[in-house]
């Protein structure tokens, strides 16, 4: 049974099944051109998960759907440059993209643009994300690009970040937001390339109220997890951590076994499980209570993405040693 | 071979594209400066970077009965490359190398991996006995390599996202385990 979906550097979509150690294409390889085929963001379509949309480097939008196991094409984003790098289902015929140059987009699934303005939230974003309890509040953040909170119906920013102050030489901190999560009903979390992991609250100011500085690597990768305010946020090196930010950012302890740069975490909202993917080419399935890895695979090429399922079986695999 | 000068490597990196080289290699020496210590290997245009440390170097005038080098294109030989990593690292020495040996010089040089060292030797051979013994002729140094980390793109240790570091306490638990 599949466990994960993984998205590839290639464009490979994967199914994994941590408990059978398998990993199925959901795609044909042979298709595959790398530099226009590669997954860049993927979502869930529907909340009982069937179906899974991803995104590819040419930014045509991918769905693929679980019970029937076919990978088809939805539509094209036009209208912006780059690649698009979140994505996020609004309600049952919405879909929001954020690319990189900025513009953000709903549309059907049959592809029929929605938002019929030039919205956009500056030039090159690299962090999305939609807030899971409400369907008309998003986030985004990128290189020289504050934080900005959006209201989808109107189109306008609600809550903007303020930059950090200058650093212990008084130099200007750069604003590099890598990833961010809505942590709860009321704060914001961020991950940076300056290595700080930085938490917002929009009631009360527009400054981080906390941070922490974390090794001196950019930090690429960031999810929530089944604890309630902690985090698991991984570097360029592979450090993964889990974080708690009740009262601040404290890092609890980090987890072993990775050899390389971490692209993409997913957490299961309940189960204790955490799935991790990147550049070395292993799938890595760790158990956060534990701390232990339970679960490597190789999977032949670097990936990008990855999405963990609520129904799973990792509680049934077996830990390796 | 030029001396760096202080010149930050990310404009030698720059530069270098721009001329068309294929692979920038930058010696370190250790503190004292009394001899060589790392080697960063940076594949050109936007091919990994690798990072090794030297170890036991040893000059050709240190070797004994060495002899000389001569300028034929020599074969290179890559010995026992089994992983993924493995092949990357040995494909990236190889292209420090011109393509076509010149198989009248008899040189050649050897990348051997053993337990994740990288073992360099340099050697004249000439067959003997109608092509049954080989003997060898130490020429040129010697030294061993160990990587120490890859990075993706081109030589930036503070942003580049790394395909493999090594994490000395973490990874040398098991006496059999070798990522090379």
């Amino acid at each position: 049974m599949c466990d994960a979906y993984v998205g590839a550097a290639t464009g490979a979509f994967k199914c994994v099944s941590f408990k059978d150690g398998k990993i199925t294409n959901a795609n044909t390889i042979a298709e595959l051109i790398p530099k226009e085929t590669e997954i860049t963001a993927m979502c869930y379509g529907d909340t009982e998960q069937t179906e899974v949309i991803a995104c590819q480097a040419n930014r045509k939008i991918k769905l693929y759907n679980s019970i029937t196991n076919l990978y088809s094409e939805l539509f094209t984003v036009e209208g912006c440059e780059g690649k698009i790098v979140g994505l996020s289902m609004l309600a049952a015929d919405k879909i929001i993209t954020a690319a990189s140059s900025g513009h953000l987009q709903i549309w059907t699934p049959e592809g029929k643009l929605l938002t019929s303005d030039n919205w956009n939230a500056g030039n090159d974003i690299f962090a999305f994300d939609k807030k899971p309890s409400s369907s008309s509040i998003i986030a985004t953040a990128g290189k020289e690009n504050l934080l900005k909170v959006w209201d989808v119906e109107t189109h306008q920013t609600t809550w903007s970040a303020r930059s950090v102050k200058h650093d212990k030489l008084n130099l200007r901190v750069p604003i590099l937001d890598n990833a961010l999560r809505f942590l709860n009903e009321n704060e914001i979390v961020t991950v940076t390339g300056t290595s700080h992991i930085r938490i917002y609250d929009p009631r009360t100011q527009r400054k981080p109220i906390h941070e922490l500085k974390y090794m001196d690597t950019p930090i690429t990768a960031l999810s929530l997890c089944h604890r309630e305010n902690h985090i698991i946020a991984s570097n360029t090196t592979g450090e993964m951590g889990l974080f708690d930010l009740r009262g601040g950012v404290k890092l609890l302890y980090k987890f072993r076994g990775f050899s390389g740069a971490v692209r993409s975490i997913s957490a299961h909202p309940t189960e204790p499980f955490v799935i991790s993917v990147g550049i070395d080419r292993h799938i890595r399935l760790h158990n956060i209570d534990t701390k232990k890895m339970v679960k490597k695979i190789y999977a032949k090429v670097r990936m990008n993405c990855c999405l963990i399922k609520n129904q799973n079986e990792c509680a049934l695999v077996k830990v390796e040693k | 071979m030029f001396p760096r000068k202080n010149i930050p490597v990310k404009k030698i990196v720059k530069q270098a594209i721009e001329a068309g080289y294929t692979d920038i290699m930058i010696v370190h020496e250790d503190r004292n400066k009394t001899k060589p210590d790392g080697i960063i290997l940076c594949h050109l245009p936007e091919g990994p970077t690798a990072y090794f440390k030297i170890n036991s170097l040893k000059y050709s005038k240190e070797i004994k009965g060495v002899g000389e080098s001569t300028s034929h294109y020599p074969e290179v030989i890559l010995n026992n490359f089994n992983t993924r990593l493995g092949l990357l690292i040995s494909r990236m020495l190889v292209c420090l190398f011109p393509q076509d040996p010149n198989f009248v010089g008899r040189r050649v040089v050897t990348f051997h991996n053993q337990r994740d060292y990288i073992f360099f030797r340099h050697h004249r051979y000439e067959f003997k006995k109608e092509g049954e013994k080989t003997a060898l002729h130490e020429l040129g140094p010697r030294f061993t390599l160990r990587l120490k980390w890859l990075q993706n793109g081109t030589f930036n240790p503070t942003e580049g996202e790394y395909e493999w570091v090594l994490k000395r306490h973490e990874m040398e638990t098991s006496r059999r385990r070798f990522f090379l």
